[in-house]
């Protein structure tokens, strides 16, 4: 087991580095640096500021440098759009904020998710499994822009129930949590709702059951743990995206989040800090893998650890 | 959910990138700072004028080269020092050093003497020889190396604003967080949380503090425009920002008394890259440029308030001039006289023109201008267009490198004088991108800035404008407007040309 | 084991041979016809497709022609005489009167905000943006097949490599490199499913070198072999043929995805260039006046969103009906 977590963590440590490497690339082959501006800086002004940031090096000196810094320093570098901040402290700030927001939308997806999923799955083929099973396909189907415009629009401008926008109160965290959580919610009730009908139709399931076991037994007993394997392993990607946030909510309800961070500094080729979220996303990414595939082997008897 | 009377929340749009004076470029970053930070001389409320600032009064040498500026008795800085001259002839020598990096640097480096040997060549020696000198404590003077008739504009800007030696030399770039910043204007920086929000407070060491109302203002950094407004509706903003509200629904907002539309110091405008074939030939210029119905544009088709123009300085306080243009009145007349101009470049009707992409950033507005004046250049002249959108810096990249045909573009006031906007289109400005230049164009812009008459000096700079338009390297387009909700029990903020809320002046009924 | 490899390891079990092939394809159809969501929505989407195709043939407005003079015009109103509020346009002229409401009779679900006819939009909308989704899809599926069955077929220590890779790339932020790569090779249609395909093919490769694995072993490969064919060519002509069924599954299922991509890069303003339109940017396009203008989103919100439903619907019937085992999974 402690093995298996050390091969597990050693395979991730050289997925990050081939992802910092990649993005590291794109990221300056990509048109436009992050001082081109609509007022140009006069040439000299731009030597000096490309002298601060280690920018009129050559690019594998520079690639060096940041790998450099990266593993030895754990230091992300100063942002190059907001000059002030180290991207340690904006990707810090800003996951706090998508975390809050994240926890929320992952109890609105849990709880929705397998509420409605296992309804489905114990009245197969009867109303309450077409309502929520075509409840989540809207929720599949449906942009969450509209999804999250729409509710700011009944919930906050037609009826005064709830802060338009920003997280300084809890309510303001009710929109975003619900537009977030809604989408990963449909997935998780499609995926409780298949995992389930697959173990009921097992062999040891029926056994119980004529064993005369009570339904209820043989639910929490025997098929939750083997239903909800592919839920387990749904989540551990969900999770991350949704700690990580979304651009849209966190643009729509005004949240200080690392989603907005993430596309904006992409799209305004801030090296170091859009750099810096991608780190963070795939490391969550990767330390959440790990779990679900701890958790996995803890459900699933017939997964050995490798 | 209301904001107490002593405090005004409002939305700035973005997130400033800094708020060190010296280093910031953009209109978010310096509408903070204009509250915590103060010049030599300051503005009004309608931003256009001039008053004393820092300095109670300046005199101006006879040849218009030295200025002098007594300072306020017992100014102090907001930890309760005293800030002198020196402070100021540190200020500007920092903005200058070519290590500080500044946009703006050469608004000074240009002009004062010594200054340009040191932006080149920042030695201790040329350092020395910059004139500006603090005489004694009260007294600064500087010396230019050429009359600059707007020289008391720039010295209101943020570019001319006083950092503390001390405080700068001792946290490096971190100087300017909350818990390090020491400034000398009207407000103090309190709180600053990235993308969340900027608190600032009344000052207590400013001299004029007991003339300033407001004890609290915070600045939220709301991108989505409707979000702004729906904060607005819900009472959590007392304005909704510089353009804030969705361009589209102004037309249905104007009838809100609680909606104010005021123009804006901003030309939307089109480039044309006279390097490429064939709008290197002025006919086909002049044809595009005539072809436009501008007046429909604004009415119908952005239907802000925006002002439609053929000119390209717009128009301010103060101010008279006569530029000529092409484009007369009777838009049947334009149309005609830009099919003859095509026609004679070798077009008629269009036949034969070659393909043309019209690169414009991704945006609403900027979208549905291309799309209207594609289908007019298409109905009037038969000319096909296609339209090319792209993010922010590859627009920004492509405009840079002349790779583009036409082009999407805007140019802001950085101060009230028309040199602001015909100085990017000097033969070797970096911010021209059209590759046009022309050497009458040159003398002109350099000649009216040695005039100090004023009226001789509109006078001249008329005449290089017109030469700009003539020659057709852009294509003015509207005047911007300023756009948003503002609380009616606000008093005191102005509209003006760049729609910066002054908090100094600004108060709240019942506060 | 890692997620995506346990989420799709349900369609890669299923191991056929090329014998019962047919009737397998028969009783698929079978199962599926008599799945009444999957029946309707393939009618639906038969709808779509032809009126995308005829629309804007038949439609007497071009997609992108502007009237300046009928900005905003609603498709309904209750009375043509009312007021303007400065944002729609009503010509009295335009519509008629059938009960207590009047109609559009000029441009039957309104005008856009330069005039343009919503219905010829959507319309052609449809087109590109069922382009854009079946294209991108494609293109992921090429990739991933013969990613995943060279993977599959040659083992050991290069399919090792090959798939830590996807693995790799599996935590990469899917958006980032899309703007990226919309940026560094410029914005055109074709590059936009180019890039979302490029960025979604992982999970297809994944299944196919799971069933490419599972067959490689098996009698008639075996039997290929023997006979001397080519590696290349029991690849292409026994391998890949017999992973068709969990593909077509997850091609259903991709291709609404690759929509909704597609609608959230118009909403970051990087969809297809105007005055192209797709569902997504049109959507997009209204967001600010939605309020004023609701036909404006309702339309293209709604063509969307059952589009994509459909698809999801003829997507899990497909599973279902080619392997009745894994019922309901997704």
């Amino acid at each position: 087991m402690i093995g298996f977590v050390l091969k597990r963590i050693l395979g991730a440590v050289v997925t990050l580095f081939v992802i910092i490497t990649l993005s590291f690339f794109m990221m300056r082959l990509a048109p436009g640096g992050p001082f081109s501006k609509d007022r140009n800086f006069p040439p000299e002004v731009l030597e000096n500021i490309k002298k601060k940031y280690d920018l009129d090096k050559p690019l594998l000196v520079q690639y060096g440098l940041y790998i450099k810094r990266i593993v030895v320093d754990f230091d992300l570098g100063p942002s190059t759009r907001y000059s002030d901040r180290s991207v340690n402290e904006l990707v810090g700030d800003g996951f706090m904020y998508s975390l809050k927001v994240g926890l929320g939308a992952l109890i609105v997806a849990l709880m929705l998710g397998l509420i409605s999923g296992l309804l489905a799955a114990l009245n197969h083929n009867k109303f309450l499994d077409y309502f929520p099973m075509s409840l989540s396909m809207v929720g599949i189907s449906i942009p969450d822009f509209v999804l999250a415009n729409l509710l700011v629009l009944i919930l906050t401008q037609m009826f005064f129930l709830l802060p338009a926008a920003g997280v300084d109160s809890l309510a303001g965290y009710v929109i975003p949590c619900f537009t977030l959580g809604l989408i990963y919610a449909s997935s998780i009730a499609r995926l409780t709702r298949g995992g389930m009908l697959e173990i009921l139709s097992q062999d040891f399931v029926r056994t119980a059951k004529a064993k005369g076991l009570s339904g209820s037994t043989i639910l929490w007993k025997h098929s939750l743990k083997g239903g909800l394997l592919p839920v387990v392993s749904y989540l551990g990607p969900a999770t991350a995206g949704m700690f990580t946030g979304g651009l849209v909510v966190e643009k729509i309800c005004f949240i200080p989040g690392l989603g907005k961070l993430f596309i904006e500094s992409a799209i305004n080729r801030d090296y170091t800090l859009s750099m810096g979220c991608v780190i963070v996303y795939a490391v969550l990414i990767l330390i959440f893998n790990l779990i679900v595939d701890l958790v996995y082997g803890l459900l699933d008897p017939r997964v050995a650890y490798e | 959910m209301q904001s107490p009377p002593d405090e005004f929340v409002f939305n700035n749009s973005a997130e400033p990138e800094t708020l060190d004076p010296h280093r910031l470029s953009g209109s978010y970053d310096s509408n903070i700072t204009n509250q915590i930070f103060e010049g030599l001389m300051s503005r009004g409320a309608d931003w256009a004028t001039v008053v004393p600032g820092q300095a109670e009064t300046y005199s101006v040498s006879a040849d218009g080269k030295t200025y002098t500026f007594r300072l306020r008795p017992q100014l102090k800085w907001s930890d309760g020092s005293p800030l002198t001259a020196k402070d100021f002839e540190y200020s500007f020598l920092r903005l200058m050093d070519p290590a500080t990096a500044s946009t703006y640097a050469y608004w000074f480096t240009d002009s004062v003497e010594g200054g340009q040997a040191f932006a080149k060549n920042p030695t201790t020696e040329n350092r020395a020889n910059v004139k500006v000198r603090a005489i004694d404590d009260r007294t600064l003077s500087i010396t230019l190396s050429k009359p600059v008739p707007y020289f008391l504009q720039l010295v209101a800007e943020t570019p001319a604003f006083p950092v503390k030696r001390e405080v700068v030399e001792k946290f490096k770039d971190a100087w300017i967080r909350p818990e390090n910043i020491v400034s000398n204007g009207p407000f103090r920086l309190a709180e600053w949380k990235v993308n969340d929000r900027i608190v600032m407070e009344k000052n207590p060491h400013y001299f004029a503090a007991q003339k300033v109302k407001l004890n609290r203002a915070v600045a939220l950094p709301i991108s989505d425009k409707q979000t702004a407004v729906n904060l607005f509706r819900q009472g959590r903003l007392d304005w909704s920002g510089p353009q804030g509200a969705p361009g589209s629904l102004v037309a249905a907002y104007r009838s809100d008394p609680q909606f104010r539309v005021h123009p804006a110091f901003i030309t939307y405008f089109y480039r044309l890259n006279v390097t490429r074939p064939p709008l290197n030939d002025v006919r086909v210029r002049q044809a595009l440029t005539l072809a436009i119905n501008r007046q429909e544009l604004v009415e119908r088709v952005t239907r802000g308030g925006e002002l439609a123009t053929s000119v390209y300085v717009p128009p301010k306080v103060g101010d008279s001039k006569s530029v000529e243009t092409l484009v007369g009145i009777d838009h049947k007349q334009n149309v005609a006289r830009a099919k003859q101009l095509l026609a004679e470049a070798g077009f008629p009707n269009g036949k034969g023109f070659p393909a043309m992409e019209l690169l414009y950033n991704s945006d609403e507005t900027h979208k549905r201008v291309a799309l209207a004046i594609q289908q007019m250049w298409k109905k009037e002249l038969g000319v096909d267009i296609r339209l090319f959108n792209q993010e922010w810096k590859v627009y920004l990249q492509k405009q840079q490198m002349l790779d583009f045909s036409v082009s999407r573009a805007g140019w802001a006031g950085d101060y009230p004088d028309a040199a602001t906007f015909l100085e990017i289109f000097l033969s070797d400005s970096g911010n021209n991108q059209t590759g046009w230049k022309n050497a009458e164009y040159d003398r002109l812009f350099a000649a009216a800035n040695k005039q100090m008459n004023v009226k001789a000096r509109n006078e001249m700079m008329a005449q290089a404008e017109s030469i700009l338009l003539r020659e057709a390297p852009i294509i003015p387009l509207f005047f911007y407007t300023n756009f948003g909700f503002l609380r009616p029990e606000v008093l005191g903020f102005e509209p003006n040309l760049i729609d910066r809320p002054f908090l100094r002046y600004i108060s709240k009924q019942g506060g | 084991m890692s997620k995506a490899a346990a989420q799709n390891d349900s369609l890669v079990q299923s191991t056929k041979s090329e014998k019962n092939h047919r009737s397998l394809w028969q009783d698929a159809v079978k199962r599926l016809s008599k799945n009444k969501a999957a029946v309707v929505s393939l009618v639906f989407m038969t709808v779509v497709v032809v009126s995308a195709v005829l629309g804007p043939i038949l439609s007497s407005y071009p997609y992108e022609l502007q009237d300046l003079d009928r900005i905003n015009t609603p498709p309904v109103v209750m009375d043509v005489n009312a007021l303007p509020d400065g944002i729609r346009t009503v010509i009295p002229e335009d519509y008629i009167q059938l009960g207590p409401i009047y109609w559009n009779t000029r441009h039957w679900l309104g005008t856009d905000e330069l005039g343009r006819d919503l219905l010829v939009r959507i319309l052609y909308g449809a087109r590109v943006s069922l382009a854009v989704g079946f294209l991108a899809a494609i293109v992921s599926l090429i990739i991933g097949v013969l990613y995943g069955s060279i993977a599959g077929y040659v083992g050991g220590r290069l399919d090792n490599i090959m798939m830590r890779f996807v693995d790799t790339l599996y935590s990469l932020p899917f958006m980032f490199f899309v703007i990226l790569l919309m940026a560094v090779a410029g914005r055109s249609f074709y590059l936009l499913f180019i890039a979302i395909g490029a960025v979604s093919w992982l999970t297809t490769a994944r299944i196919v070198r799971g069933q490419v694995m599972s067959l490689k072993n098996s009698e008639f490969v075996e039997a290929a072999r023997a006979s001397g064919t080519s590696h290349l060519s029991i690849i292409l002509t026994h391998l890949i043929p017999n992973t068709i069924g969990p593909i077509i599954v997850y091609f259903s299922l991709l291709v609404p995805r690759v929509m909704l991509e597609e609608s959230f890069l118009s909403f970051i303003g990087l969809g297809v260039q105007a005055p192209m339109a797709s569902w997504g940017s049109i959507v997009a396009d209204a967001q600010s006046i939605y309020l004023f203008c609701p036909w404006q989103i309702v339309f293209p919100g709604l063509a969307l969103t059952l589009t994509l439903f459909s698809l999801n619907f003829i997507g899990d019937g497909l599973r279902d009906a080619l392997d009745p085992k894994l019922k309901g999974k997704q």
